[in-house]
This record gives C-alpha cells, sequence and structure tokens, in this order.
C-alpha cells in the first residue's frame, strides 16, 4: 500500500506557502518554512534534523544562522525517493520539553490555542495537524512524539532504537535518540518509513536489521503505571479496552519490576548525555558568534552558553554533576542497570504481545497551567512515554477519544523490530474509527 | 626516583580515526581535509576507522599489554579552541590493551595502558585571537601511559629508545614529534610536566626537574605537588595552572560508537628489534651492539641480516655499513646478494658501483628548486634541526641524506647542491 | 547539593547564571537529584548495564578515502582567516 501525499508544483507550492505562512503566523508550527518551489510530495522535518541549505536551530539561540551543508541521511533517502521538504518545524529547545514550551515562540495547539501542543516535537504536531495528507518527520528521546501526537490528535511513530540513522540529527542524548513520524494514516506513515529504514555506514548505531510486523492478540495494560494516571483519563481510556476486547484483542493486566523508577533513570542518562552533547557549542565556527575574538577562550565560551535557555542550562549543569566522578555510580550506573532490568523485563512481556496505555497521564493542559510547574513535576508527566523510549522499543500513540472537542491519544508498544506491526494495528483501527483532524491547509 | 610516561604517538593509517578524511596527506592548506565529523558540526557521527583499530592491537601486543576483548570508548569533556565537540574521544577502563610492559634488557618498565584517541585540531595562538587548522582534528593516536617504573634519566633514555624502536616496527612514523606528558617523583609529591613536544625536550625537561627536585631536598624544602610545563626557549620548567582534574573531565561511555571485537582482528606477531639483535648476536656470535644499532630502526637491515648465513655475517654487516657509507639505500636484496660474496673491503665508491653494476651516471645532478621544496618539507618536519641549524654536522648530513632518498640521487655534486639549498633557506 | 559545589560545576561546564536563575536553578537542581535519589530504593548490584536499548553490533570504516558530498564552503557558517577559522584568544 502507497501513502497519498500533497505533491504541488510550481505555482500551487507558492500560494500553498503563502497560506502556511499566514497560519503560522498565529500557531508557531514553523521555525523556518521555503518559498523555493517544490517538486514532490511534501514533507515538513523537526529543526534538529539536517537539511541541506536550510536553517538547523533546534529552536535554540545558540544555533541561530546555522546553516548545514549537508543533509541528514533520513532526509538524503526520502529526497531521492520523490519527497520534498517545505520547512523546519519548531520544538522545544534541543528536545528538552514535554510540553513544547521552551522555545521563544512556543506552538500552539491546533484545537485551541489556550492549550499545549505537546512536546518536544511539537512544530511536527502541529504542522501534520494542519496540512492535508501530511507527515512530519520528527524525533523522539524520551516521549517527545508521543505527547505531542496525543495533544495535537494525530498519529505518532516511533521506531526501534538504531533502525533509523541519525546521522544528521543535533544530538540530544546519543543513547536514545530516534528519528520518527507524525502523520494522519498508517498508510503515509509505513511509506517514509520504508523509505528511511536501514543501515547508514555514516552512523554506528545504526542497524541492518529486519522489521517485523508480527501482530499479537493480547493486549497488556501495566498496573504499576495506571496507578499514576489521572481517574478520567483512566475511565476513557477503560472505553478503548472495551472497543479493543470486542475487536477480538485479549486483555490482560500485568505488572513490570522497576518501572516506576524509569523517570528517573531517563533524565539521568539523557542530561549526563546531553552535557556532552552540548560542549560543542562555544560561539564561533557555526550558529551564534561572540564578536570579541580578544576575551579569554573560557570567557568567550561562557559568554556564547548565556544564549542557552534555562531548561538546557539545567540539564547541562546537573548532567556534569551526574558525570562527576565520584558520584557516576550512584546515578549514572545505577541508571544503566534500571534500564537493563526493564528492558529485560518488557522484553518478555512483548513477545506475547502489546502493552497499551494512555499516551499521558493527563488530560491537554492549557498553557497557562504548566508554564510555572516544577522540573520534577514536568518530568513525571512522562511517566507513559519513557519506559518504551529508555529502553528502545517501537512504540505509537493514535486518537481514541474526544474530549469536549480535545483529542485523547493512547499508546502501544510493541518488541524491538517489531513496528510495522504498529501500523498493521492502526490500519485495523483506522477502518473503524473516525478521526476528527484540524485540518486547515491544503 | 620514580618516573612515569604518558606518550602519544601518531597511527600511520591514511585517514583519520573516525571519519574518511586524509590524516597526513596533502595538508599544506589548512582545513582543506575536514569534514563536519572532524569539525565537530552537530548531526555528525563517529565511525571508527578499522585499521587503526588494528594498528593499536598491533602496538599494545608489542608491548606485552593483555589485549582487551571487547575495547570501548569515552568521552573526556574539557573546553579549549582545538576541541571541536568540547569532548576527545578517547578510551580509559574499555582500552586495547593493559598491564603490559617493555624489557629493557631485564628490567621490566610496566605499561598500565594503550589508549586510542582523536587528536585535536592544531592552534595558533596570535595576540588577540586564535586561528585553527582542522587537518589535524581527528588524526589517529595512542597514548602510552606508562607505570612510574623507570628510576633514572639513562633508564628514561632507554626506555624511548627501547619504545621507539617498537613502535617503528608497528609501522610508526618515527621522525614525528612525540607528545609526552611526564610524571616525576624524587621525594613523595609527584609533579606532572605536561605536553612536551620531542625526545630532546623530553629528556631536557626530565634532566631540569631531577636537578630542581633535588636541590629542593637538599635544602630541605617541601616539594608541590602539581603541574608544570617546560620552556624550550630556557630549558626549564616552569608551574602551571592546572587544568581540568579527572572529576571534571566527567569520562563517560561514547554513545555514538559500540564495543569493538579484538579477538577476531589477525595481528601479526610482534618484532621486537633488540630481542632479534640479541637472537642474532647468540646465532652468528657477533657483537650485539653493532647489530642492535643496524636494526633498531632499521627493517630492512633486521631483514637483510636474519637471511645470512653464519658464514656470512660478518660480511653482510660489513657490506650494509658500505651501503651506507656510500649513501646508497635504495639497494635491492638481489643486489645485496650478489655482493656479499665479494670481496669489498678495499673498494672506494665508484670501484663499489662498477661491481654493484650501477654506472657512475647514477650521480645525477639534483634540481635546485625541487629540492628547496624537499627541503622545506623536511625541516617541518623535524623543528630541531632547524634550531640546530647550520653548523650542526649530523643535522645537516641527516638533511642531505633525506634529500638524496627522496629524489633518488646520490654523489659529491648532489650533496654540495643540497649543502647549498639548505644554507641558504636556514639563513633567511 | 553544596553552594560550592554548584559553583564548580557552572565554572566545569562553562555556563554563567545572573543571580535569578543561580537562585532558582539550584533549587531545581536540588529537587531533581532528590528525585533521582529514588532509584537508591534498588540495588541491582550484577545487573549488566545497557549502554544502549538494543544491541549495537560493531561498525568499522575501512581505511581509505571516499567519494563525499564535499561541505559547501567548510567557512560558510564560520568567521575564517587565510584558510583558518578564527578562534578566542588563548
Amino acid at each position: 500500500m502507497t501513502g497519498r501525499f500533497l505533491s504541488l508544483k510550481d505555482k500551487e507550492y507558492k500560494d500553498f506557502a503563502s497560506r502556511l505562512n499566514q497560519v503560522n503566523e498565529k500557531l508557531n508550527a514553523f521555525n523556518f518554512i521555503d518559498e523555493n518551489e517544490k517538486n514532490g510530495k511534501i514533507i515538513s522535518v523537526k529543526d534538529n534534523i539536517c537539511v541541506k541549505g536550510m536553517p538547523a536551530t533546534a529552536s535554540s539561540k545558540i544555533l541561530q544562522g546555522y546553516v548545514p551543508g549537508f543533509n541528514a541521511t533520513a532526509i538524503e533517502r526520502l529526497e531521492n525517493a520523490g519527497f520534498s521538504v517545505i520547512g523546519k518545524t519548531n520544538m522545544d529547545e534541543f528536545g528538552f520539553g514535554s510540553f513544547g514550551l521552551n522555545s521563544e515562540h512556543p506552538a500552539k495547539n491546533p484545537f485551541n490555542e489556550e492549550y499545549v501542543t505537546g512536546g518536544s516535537s511539537s512544530g511536527s504536531a502541529v504542522s501534520t495537524a494542519l496540512i492535508k495528507e501530511h507527515v512530519s518527520v520528527a524525533e523522539s528521546t524520551g516521549g517527545s512524539i508521543s505527547a505531542p501526537a496525543s495533544f495535537c490528535g494525530i498519529v505518532g511513530l516511533t521506531p526501534t532504537y538504531g533502525v533509523i540513522s541519525r546521522y544528521g540529527l543535533i544530538d540530544y542524548a546519543s543513547s536514545l535518540d530516534k528519528i520518527g513520524f507524525m502523520g494522519k494514516s498508517a498508510d503515509n506513515i509505513r511509506e517514509v518509513m520504508e523509505k528511511t529504514v536501514g543501515n547508514d555506514p555514516k552512523d554506528t548505531t545504526s542497524l541492518s536489521a529486519t522489521i517485523s510486523n508480527k501482530k499479537p492478540n493480547k493486549l497488556y495494560v501495566i498496573d504499576n503505571l495506571m496507578a499514576g494516571v489521572n481517574d478520567g483519563i483512566k475511565d476513557r481510556f477503560e472505553g478503548l479496552l472495551t472497543k479493543l476486547s470486542e475487536k477480538d484483542y485479549k486483555i490482560e493486566h500485568i505488572k513490570i519490576d522497576y518501572l516506576e523508577y524509569s523517570v528517573p533513570a531517563y533524565y539521568i542518562l539523557s542530561m549526563s548525555e546531553a552535557s556532552t552533547n552540548l560542549a560543542k557549542y562555544q560561539g564561533f565556527k557555526y550558529g551564534f558568534k561572540v564578536k570579541d575574538f580578544s576575551l579569554n577562550y573560557n570567557e568567550f565560551f561562557m559568554s556564547a552558553r548565556k544564549q542557552f535557555g534555562k531548561e538546557a542550562k539545567r540539564r547541562v549543569i546537573l548532567g556534569t554533576f551526574i558525570r562527576s566522578k565520584s558520584i557516576k555510580q550512584k546515578y549514572y550506573e545505577k541508571a544503566l542497570a534500571i534500564r537493563h532490568a526493564i528492558i529485560a523485563r518488557m522484553n518478555k512481556i512483548l513477545k506475547e504481545g502489546f502493552i497499551i496505555m494512555p499516551s499521558m497521564p493527563i488530560f491537554t493542559p492549557k498553557i497557562s497551567e504548566v508554564k510555572d510547574i516544577s522540573p520534577v513535576e514536568a518530568y513525571s508527566m512522562d511517566m507513559l512515554t519513557v519506559p518504551p523510549n529508555l529502553c528502545g522499543f517501537p512504540h505509537m500513540s493514535f486518537p481514541y477519544f474526544y474530549e469536549k472537542g480535545m483529542p485523547l491519544g493512547a499508546q502501544i508498544i510493541t518488541d524491538h523490530f517489531n513496528d510495522y506491526s504498529l501500523l498493521d494495528f492502526l490500519s485495523e483501527w483506522e477502518s473503524n474509527f473516525k478521526y476528527k483532524f484540524k485540518e486547515e491547509i491544503s | 626516583m620514580k618516573i612515569g610516561l604518558e606518550v602519544h604517538v601518531a597511527l600511520p593509517t591514511k585517514t583519520k580515526l573516525f571519519c574518511s578524511d586524509l590524516a597526513y596527506e596533502n595538508q599544506e592548506e589548512p582545513n582543506s581535509n575536514v569534514c563536519p565529523v572532524c569539525l565537530g558540526l552537530p548531526g555528525a557521527k563517529p565511525v571508527l576507522n578499522q585499521k587503526a583499530l588494528e594498528i593499536s592491537v598491533g602496538i599494545a601486543k608489542a608491548l606485552n599489554c593483555e589485549i582487551t576483548e571487547k575495547t570501548w570508548f569515552v568521552r573526556k569533556v574539557y573546553f579549549y579552541p582545538d576541541l571541536p565537540k568540547g569532548y576527545q574521544i578517547t578510551q580509559l577502563d574499555g582500552a586495547v590493551g593493559i598491564k603490559g610492559y617493555v624489557d629493557l634488557n631485564g628490567k621490566k618498565i610496566g605499561i598500565r595502558r594503550v589508549q586510542i584517541e582523536e587528536d585535536p585540531a592544531r592552534i595558533i595562538r596570535e595576540k588577540d585571537y586564535t586561528l585553527i587548522d582542522f587537518n589535524r582534528s581527528g588524526v589517529p593516536l595512542n597514548e602510552i601511559v606508562t607505570e612510574p617504573d623507570i628510576t633514572s634519566l639513562e633508564e628514561l633514555k632507554n626506555f624511548i629508545e627501547e619504545l621507539r624502536s617498537t613502535l617503528y616496527y608497528q609501522g610508526v612514523n618515527i621522525n614525528q614529534e612525540l607528545k609526552t606528558d611526564l610524571n616525576i617523583s624524587l621525594a613523595e609529591k609527584r609533579v606532572e610536566i605536561k605536553n612536551v613536544t620531542g625526545v630532546r625536550n623530553l629528556i631536557a625537561a626530565a634532566e631540569y626537574e631531577i636537578k630542581r627536585q633535588s636541590a629542593l631536598i637538599k635544602e630541605g624544602k617541601e616539594i608541590n605537588a602539581e603541574t608544570r610545563s617546560y620552556k624550550e626557549d630556557s630549558n626549564e620548567t616552569v608551574s602551571s595552572r592546572e587544568k581540568e582534574t579527572e572529576e571534571e573531565y566527567g569520562f563517560t561511555f561514547e554513545p555514538d560508537l559500540t564495543f569493538y571485537d579484538t579477538a577476531k582482528l589477525s595481528i601479526p606477531k610482534a618484532v621486537i628489534a633488540s630481542s632479534a639483535a640479541k637472537e642474532l648476536a647468540y646465532k652468528n656470535e657477533y657483537s650485539e651492539k653493532t647489530i642492535r644499532e643496524l636494526i633498531l630502526f632499521n627493517k630492512k637491515n633486521l631483514s637483510l641480516l636474519s637471511s645470512l648465513s653464519k658464514e656470512e655475517f660478518k660480511k653482510g654487516v660489513s657490506l650494509i655499513e658500505k651501503f651506507a657509507s656510500f649513501g646508497i639505500e635504495d639497494f635491492s636484496d638481489e643486489e645485496f646478494k650478489k655482493m656479499v660474496g665479494q670481496d669489498i673491503s678495499s673498494l672506494e665508491k665508484d670501484g663499489f658501483l662498477q661491481l654493484l653494476g650501477r654506472s657512475s651516471k647514477y650521480e645525477e645532478k639534483p634540481d635546485e628548486k625541487e629540492i628547496e621544496t624537499g627541503v622545506m618539507e623536511i625541516l617541518s618536519l623535524d623543528k630541531n634541526l632547524l634550531a640546530r641549524g647550520i653548523n650542526d654536522e649530523k643535522a645537516m648530513g641527516f638533511m642531505i641524506g633525506k634529500v638524496k632518498e627522496k629524489y633518488h640521487v646520490s654523489g659529491k655534486e648532489a650533496a654540495d647542491i643540497i649543502k647549498k639549498v639548505i644554507k641558504r633557506i636556514l639563513n633567511n | 547539593m553544596e553552594k560550592d559545589e554548584f559553583k564548580r560545576l557552572l565554572k566545569t561546564a562553562r555556563i554563567e547564571l545572573d543571580e535569578a536563575d543561580s537562585v532558582s536553578i539550584e533549587k531545581d537542581i536540588n529537587d531533581i537529584l532528590r528525585f533521582f535519589d529514588k532509584l537508591q530504593e534498588v540495588s541491582l548490584k550484577d545487573e549488566e548495564l545497557a549502554f544502549h536499548p538494543v544491541e549495537i553490533p560493531e561498525k568499522l570504516r575501512e581505511d581509505s578515502v571516499e567519494e563525499k558530498n564535499k561541505l559547501g564552503g567548510v567557512f560558510y557558517n564560520a568567521e575564517s582567516y587565510r584558510f583558518y577559522f578564527l578562534g578566542p584568544k588563548i
């Protein structure tokens, strides 16, 4: 099955781009919209993925002005397959955020501008919601695809770690970062996925594994995770389970040890890695430039690194602390052990069935409700999206309910390298459920 | 007295450690061999050079190390304008080789670790800024860390010679300037001297530091545990501001790479020249010292001498010396075999060449322009030569030899022209 | 985390904070560390460490120069002088 994509030529694209620009002024989906004519099936790309000749900022002021001279491998492959990139989508700076608010001009929820989009792939979610037949190439480290997909009423697929090359992806946490997709149909996502997977000689961690689609008929609900979920969400999710059990899925409730430690373990690992990955930003060579070269290099670097947003600073400082020799064992190595323990346990379960859960433990919050919450409160909202991300399991958020007009997403998880089973599940779901997309532009 | 070293040596690969830019060739123009990987651009990822891994395992084996079965890398985070990613990819616990030794005629100098790492860029200090050339960024290095087992200056010299010879037999370019950190303690406290370039400076720095510490002890003064640096101009070590500590480097696993299997690599048995010299001396009842000198930095001599019978051996040694004294370096094995049967002891160069079957026409006049480039290249290789200048016969002889070798010219006339060019350049 | 430790970290990470940020980030960091301390409940002493979520087989590069897309101008994004990148004073 092939997907259906918007293909706009010449003048058509010019008109499209100007309509898009208009909407973008309101919703901040894009950091950059390309005005040049396109030839091909259009896609958008998260702003932490390099597209040759287009700015790449990862929504960070420290990368302002950086224009990569090379394509990410995923983009190279998609362009070769006839896709054309229309622009770079907004995000939480470097991927640091769950609501899309860690950006200079946060993206707005297309269903209601007072509400958050979710993050960090906020702009990819909004552009996918807005544009007809659209797919956006996004990226998830700890939930950056599932969260905004859920809040913006679209589908978000995060593949197994390593099946899509990270070459050209601006690193957040190298052992966790995964390029993935946001779209509105299984066929579309399948097509872009098929064109991008596979070994890349330029990325050591990219794999040549065969991706299967073994679809089980068992759905596991993890009770010790559900304990922290909002009651209203629990109720709507029960409804979903009932619906699915009518479709011959067998529902089983289980408990998986150590899962309650996955959020701290994830933040420990991701901050440690982030604090090294962000050491390269020094205010010369590319991006933001410190004007005065006669500053001593330490002052020079400090002056450049003022451009980092608050959350980036927080994570760099904390990550630096966690890497210190004297306490590395206490946090960093413990987190690696926990990751190992959880992988082993989830692996066993996922051989037998999908794991299913709501994507987020809360209803879509208003911007005003979450903009001042503490970091720990914010991180805790990732309790459902973190486990599959920490452990590299492929997972997908899909819309299953509309609560006062706002969408709700559920997340299903499968075993490593069984990614296509998620899309088979989605195809089946699409034949029974009517999505209400917030589509404005075609 | 305890001396320990951290020696950095560039590996003989064609391309860099983590990307496919040339590591050594065509480096004249700054930033001509760079790519997103060695510039540290956001999005780029490292992929390990197989040859660099093989060479490193070879070096670790030659230094009698235990080879780590699954070797891995770490990020060492520090900030300096020559370090493009803000961290250096290097090794620590997963280092390719550990617990080795170098045998100095019966005394073992422990090798704590042989680790693979990337070279930072070349940085030129200007008054109000720096200039950076990333051609060197990502060049593959081994850092060889010894135990503090060296107990005298003499032993230090012997160790360095033995190490250089071992590296030479692993294919390492032995004309490169080794960069060394050394730690010396005459009393309890350990003094580190960072970033000493070249063997001469290393010896000089150690010598100075031994004198300095001895004097302090004599005066009953305390020796501070500190980091010092060696000043070549004044031949002394001076206290320097401490760089990052291990705590601050925050070493972590390099997640852009993985574990590498060393067991499946086929690494030829290491040649240790001084052991070979011992064996040849015993087998042929000949002076070990002479053989050692001939083969320490000369693979060809080792192979020639190893091919000789006991009866031919003495003649073979004389022949090798003869070739060397006539400045003929490009002779073939066949020519050697042919000459070893001849009586050459009384021959002058012309006669020798005739017997060899090479006419004197071989002595061609070299092109001055060509020589000039050749000399410039050699000078850029070895700054000591430049420093020693024209008054040093040995340095001059070495340069003439190098240029002759490069342009396949020989003879006195050629030597005179080369000398003239060298003098002209050095006087400028 | 002690105040001095926090100051040392800022220096190590080359991050400079204004007074307001310094106060709030120091507080956040201590909160987050308390949150991380939850991990001390588990021992997992002999558990293997998962450096990657899936096994990454080794990938080596041949030691040869490959045809590659040359960067569109090395200095396109940078300040340069006579083929050198311009960097801060040392």
